[in-house]
């Protein structure tokens, strides 16, 4: 009975990994928009909104452009039960279209070297165990600590040109930068209560749903809360803004601003599906992308299960019924 | 056909307190939330069922008669009959999911053996009835 009980968690929780999205959108310097879809690597062209595929057969999570429109990223690899091992390379697509390994495959999961970096190329990643770290790594090679502590779960992190880090603790957004008056680094908090209580078994496995996170020209905090659908806007004050809310289908993953100041949005659909959509200044400033068409599940398959009930019960009722009669028949 | 009933009765009220509790406890209850408590319930009862509430049943329905069924059914099949699936749901948490999913499946499981001692109860009582007459 146990092996069964569990096998039943392992298979739903093997569900939910495999539902585990990418966040990878990023743009070069003319505005065309590169996203992975864990397969491989689309780019829309910023001329005509073309899809075309510019790397094939990778598993991606991350996407990294640097300012000579390089794209760096990776590929992930199980090898399979027997072994029970993880392989990764790391690659970059050249701006003259050349594909080079900018790491040989290797054993085990990417370490120290990150996706998420600066205008000056430091790497910014985060180390997560009981005593989480956030690490740091100059183009020379230089590893430093920025922060530690014991954190709850820290998602994923976001690094703006000015060397901002942005990430999510739990429900809580943090902000670490470099303090002007010494080497060392700074973390504010910028919001308190961002996230929304979801269950172990979300598409997060965790107890809040922020996911996808970036930032505008203004420096204002986009993220994407991949359980309740919609992205929120972190402003100055720390007030979470629903800015844009998906149907049931997609949900939203991750972002990122072109430079016509126009957001998009990287989802992903309940079958594993991956696209980017364009959401024009202009339906961002009017708000007309929170009054999409929601469906509350929830409440529907209550509704269903009442009905159940109720007809169970009346089914049941006609089945004893029955009997009597044939009883009475009987006695008669 | 009565025992199919009960079952499915029993674990589709387990599942409406489930999801009637997830109103309060959560901001959102996704359509994965729900498939996974389902299919979580529906797999540990049947397996309950199959191995525990027959024979619990069986002997009860010889040990306990008349109107006292519907106090002791309820008990035993919420308590007694649902012991090794509370020691699981103990056991396991943490690792596979936290405090709030448990306490659900707990509420779901007590909930599914109170209706389905509460359902015999209710069906013996027609049948014994229906016999005296």
């Amino acid at each position: 009975m146990r092996n069964l009980f569990i096998s039943s968690f392992f298979f739903l929780i093997s569900f939910t990994a495999a539902a585990h999205p990418g966040i990878g959108i990023v743009k070069d310097s003319k505005g065309n928009i590169f996203f992975t879809d864990l397969a491989n690597v689309w780019k829309i062209s910023f001329l005509d909104g073309s899809k075309s595929k510019v790397v094939s057969n990778i598993h991606t999570h991350e996407l990294y452009i640097d300012e000579h429109d390089n794209l760096f990223g990776e590929h992930l690899w199980y090898n399979g039960e027997s072994q029970n091992t993880w392989g990764h390379y790391a690659w970059c697509l050249k701006n003259t279209g050349e594909l080079v390994k900018d790491i040989n495959p290797t054993e085990e999961f990417l370490s120290n070297y990150s996706f998420i970096r600066d205008s000056s190329g430091n790497m910014y990643w985060v180390e997560r165990f009981t005593t989480s770290r956030i690490m740091k790594k100059t183009k020379a090679g230089v590893i430093t600590k920025l922060v530690e502590g014991k954190f709850g779960f820290i998602g994923w992190l976001t690094c703006t040109k000015n060397s901002s880090l942005y990430f999510t603790e739990n429900n809580k957004l943090h902000r670490l930068f470099a303090d002007s008056k010494s080497d060392s680094y700074r973390m504010e908090t910028l919001a308190e209560n961002i996230g929304s209580k979801s269950t172990d078994f979300s598409m997060m496995g965790r107890n809040y749903d922020s996911y996808g996170i970036w930032t505008d020209a203004a420096d204002n905090v986009y993220l994407a809360m991949i359980d309740s659908k919609k992205v929120i806007r972190i402003g100055s004050d720390g007030k979470p803004q629903t800015i844009l809310a998906s149907n049931s289908m997609w949900t939203v993953c991750s972002g990122i601003f072109d430079n016509g100041g126009n957001m998009w949005v990287l989802e992903n659909s309940i079958s594993n599906q991956v696209r980017a959509r364009k959401i024009t200044k202009e339906d961002l400033v009017s708000n007309k992308t929170t009054s999409s068409f929601k469906t509350n599940p929830h409440l529907l398959i209550t509704i269903f299960t009442i009905a159940g009930i109720i007809l169970l019960f009346l089914a049941a009722k006609m089945i004893l019924n029955k009997r009597k009669q044939k009883l009475l028949h009987l006695a008669i | 056909m009565l025992y199919v009933l009960s079952f499915l009765l029993s674990w589709l009220s387990g599942m409406l307190v489930i999801l009637v509790t997830a109103f309060s406890s959560y901001d959102q209850f996704s359509m994965i939330d729900i498939a996974s408590f389902a299919m979580l319930t529906f797999a540990g009862f049947l397996i309950s069922f199959l191995l525990i509430y027959l024979i619990a049943l069986k002997i009860a329905n010889k040990k306990i008669v008349g109107s006292k069924q519907f106090i002791y059914f309820p008990i035993i099949f919420s308590l007694v009959a649902n012991l090794p699936v509370y020691f699981l749901i103990w056991k396991n948490m943490g690792d596979l999911y936290g405090i709030s999913e448990a306490t659900l499946f707990t509420l779901g499981f007590l909930t599914c053996g109170f209706v389905f001692g509460l359902f015999w109860a209710w069906k013996n009582k027609i049948m014994a009835k229906t016999s005296g007459i």
